[in-house]
């Protein structure tokens, strides 16, 4: 077996097809930009072509975009040893907590809307969590301030509570500007933020083919400030793009693309993520699902394209589920999930401790994922084939029927697979003696041991104070 | 010849090709236009109502019917205009201020016509003045409002408030629906329902006007 394993979906003619096609939607259709008359006019002046709120990309301006984008770069944390090398190092993937859920199912299956509290205590949790690498934003209930300033409030109350890169959605176009100086707040400078990004964007498309102000701005803004970007396209086959997993994959990564051109021509060298998050609606309740396997296919076809297609790191759900509780369905499509996004070469899986399509997120669902992802790294590894990974001299050197379990072979290797915490590998009787607790009722077990060995994030007197003025600040000028 | 039963299963099979011609040789035989509605082309558009409830018809497969029954409803209309046109009632549609998301909101349009209402969609990013002015002008049976987040959905509670001051509120029954939305949050800000999903708005609509 080779090392760094892979199952490609596409064919190196269907990745040229697919840029072929991209490219004609991109200069010969165009996209929809409203009522960002500073982006047009930038857009303009670099040559794409403007006729109201339609830009098209001549192909000339694709190639020249597309050459500025980094191929190498650093999300980095308030933590260096949480920073992420795109690419990854050793031919692995990054991982991320759900972004936008707006429910908590709590530990004890409470359910509600999420409370600040929530978000503290949840990014607590993710820190801890080995194998998640950074978070992402919930949608918060506003108690205690105003709506208006959901995400600043939000994210303050990340980063009082994380050592680790975060992923940034704006709610509100005027808030753009607060988030940027609360990262500046705790990086120690504008400077700092720019050689040390502690966070990426969210910029997204409203499928089909159009953008909104808002996150026009975002691209703008994280190009000014050297932010890197990870621009989203979220549609949903058979609602607002092809019912096909071939033809969500055309539109959406036409959008992100697009995106990715936006944020070259505003400031050339803009590391960027390519972040196709694909679902389908259901035809019978029309609800959005995120698990269905026509869909797990039209992301790997995503990534392929974007990684071995145009060489930009993808990102994409890698774990999540539609169940609506933690339970078998929910194991199921993560581990599915994760295993064939993470085969295809992507470099981020998202989605961590998400369930119900993204809508509410859970403790325990957050470190099962933990395992996932930890199992997936090593199968995505592989292995080497050799006289000593084989035990080749120590099967040769039998002189009876030995055990195994006392060779200096097992000892140097019984800890190179991945030995998942909140699964059982106890015998029937073991178990039983244990309290014949399933994985979840294991789970909640081992959350409540993590929760009493969380460390403490320890943010300077002066960073509080500024974090503290930003928050007062924008309260006051955006609440209304 | 053609009989209704042809007609029907023209509208359950979602045949556009032959709508209008069996539509048009029921007409030219001297059907009653009435019958060839509710016994040609709404009786189709039940049968997959039905057939839907029962997992037998999915959301395309509706909405191909609905496109067929209207290209005949457009032959038989203007024979009927003096009766009327039978509808299951009025609704009007719109996502809330701030709130830039139509997706759900137009699968609701689409799944309420199909279900024989009339759907006045006034867009999205509607401020509850505009929802009031549009109620005082349409008349309808139903308002039906859409949010997406969690930062738009208070504004359901702002346009039923403002419902109330200006005496709106008792002439129209309201519906929301989302995916911040519970039956929770319908009942706390004095909605008369919540759907969870586009299909089951319409059947929450003719409840609601039975």
């Amino acid at each position: 077996m080779a090392k760094n394993l892979t199952a490609k979906i596409l064919t190196s003619n269907e990745i040229e097809f697919y840029k072929e096609k991209i490219a004609s939607i991109l200069s010969e259709k165009g996209v929809m930009i409203e009522n960002h008359p500073k982006g047009l006019e930038l857009l303009q002046k670099a040559g794409a072509e403007v006729s109201g709120i339609w830009v098209k990309f001549p192909k000339s301006l694709i190639e020249e975009s597309l050459k500025q984008v980094p191929k190498k770069f650093t999300l980095a944390a308030p933590d260096p040893k949480w920073d992420m090398v795109y690419p990854h190092p050793e031919g692995s993937f990054y991982t991320r907590t759900c972004t936008g859920g707006m429910y908590y199912l709590s530990e004890t299956f409470a359910y509600h809307h999420i409370t600040i509290e929530e978000v503290a205590e949840w990014t607590r949790l993710t820190d801890a969590m080995e194998h998640v690498d950074f978070w992402s934003l919930p949608s918060t209930k506003p108690v205690g301030f105003p709506a208006e300033t959901i995400d600043i409030h939000t994210f303050d109350a990340v980063l009082r509570n994380t050592t680790k890169h975060g992923w940034l959605q704006p709610y509100e176009l005027k808030n753009i500007k607060y988030l940027i100086e609360q990262a500046i707040a705790v990086s120690g400078g504008e400077k700092q933020l720019r050689q040390r990004p502690i966070v990426s964007f969210i910029s997204c498309s409203a499928p089909p083919l159009t953008f909104k102000p808002m996150d026009v701005e975002v691209i703008l803004q994280s190009a000014l400030y050297g932010i890197p970007l990870q621009p989203c396209s979220l549609p949903t086959a058979g609602a607002n793009a092809p019912i096909t997993p071939q033809g969500i994959v055309l539109l959406s990564c036409a959008e992100v693309l697009a995106q990715v051109i936006m944020a070259q021509i505003f400031a050339p060298g803009t590391a960027c993520v390519a972040t196709p998050l694909l679902f389908e609606m259901d035809m019978k309740t029309t609800n959005a699902g995120q698990s269905a396997m026509s869909t797990t296919m039209g992301r790997m076809a995503a990534m392929q394209l974007f990684e071995d297609g145009y060489g930009i790191p993808a990102h994409t759900y890698g774990t999540g589920t539609d169940s609506l509780l933690v339970d078998a369905q929910a194991g199921i499509e993560a581990s599915s999930l994760a295993h064939m996004v993470a085969l295809s070469g992507a470099s981020v899986l998202g989605g961590a401790g998400q369930i119900e399509t993204a809508k509410t997120i859970n403790p325990q669902q957050l470190i099962i994922d933990n395992d996932i992802f930890g199992m997936v790294k090593q199968l995505v590894a592989g292995f080497e084939v050799n006289e000593e990974t084989t035990a080749f001299n120590e099967i040769m050197g039998l002189t009876g029927r030995e055990s195994f379990v006392d060779m200096d072979h097992t000892f140097k290797h019984f800890r190179d697979g991945y030995r998942a915490q909140t699964f059982t590998h106890d015998s029937k009787s073991g178990w039983v003696a244990k309290g014949s607790k399933d994985i979840v009722a294991r789970t909640t077990e081992l959350y409540y041991k993590i929760k009493e060995n969380y460390k403490p994030v320890n943010l300077s007197k002066d960073v509080l104070k500024e974090l503290d003025s930003i928050l007062q600040r924008a309260d006051r000028e955006l609440g209304r | 010849m053609a009989s209704y039963e042809d007609l029907a299963q023209c509208v359950i099979s979602g045949d556009r090709d032959k709508v209008k011609g069996i539509t048009t040789t029921l007409i030219d035989e001297g059907k009653d236009p009435l019958e060839i509605i509710n016994r040609g082309l709404i009786g189709g558009m039940a049968v997959v109502g039905a057939r839907f409830k029962n997992d037998e018809m999915f959301v395309p497969e509706v909405l191909m019917s609905a496109k067929t029954m209207g290209l005949g409803m457009e032959l038989v209309k203007p024979l009927i205009a003096d009766q009327g046109m039978p509808t299951s009632g009025k609704v009007l549609l719109g996502t809330v201020q701030g709130d830039m998301h139509d997706i759900g909101k137009n699968l609701v349009g689409m799944m309420l016509e199909s279900a024989g209402f009339s759907v006045i969609d006034i867009g999205i990013d509607i401020e509850p003045d505009k929802f009031a002015a549009a109620i005082k002008k349409e008349n309808p049976d139903i308002l039906a409002m859409s949010a997406l987040l969690t930062t738009t959905m208070m504004h359901m509670k702002d346009t039923i408030d403002l419902l109330k001051e200006q005496g709106l509120r008792n002439k129209v029954k309201v519906i929301i629906g989302g995916a911040p939305i519970s039956q929770e949050f319908a009942d706390n800000i004095g909605a008369d329902g919540f759907a969870p999903d586009a299909a089951s708005a319409a059947d929450l609509c003719k409840e609601l006007i039975a």
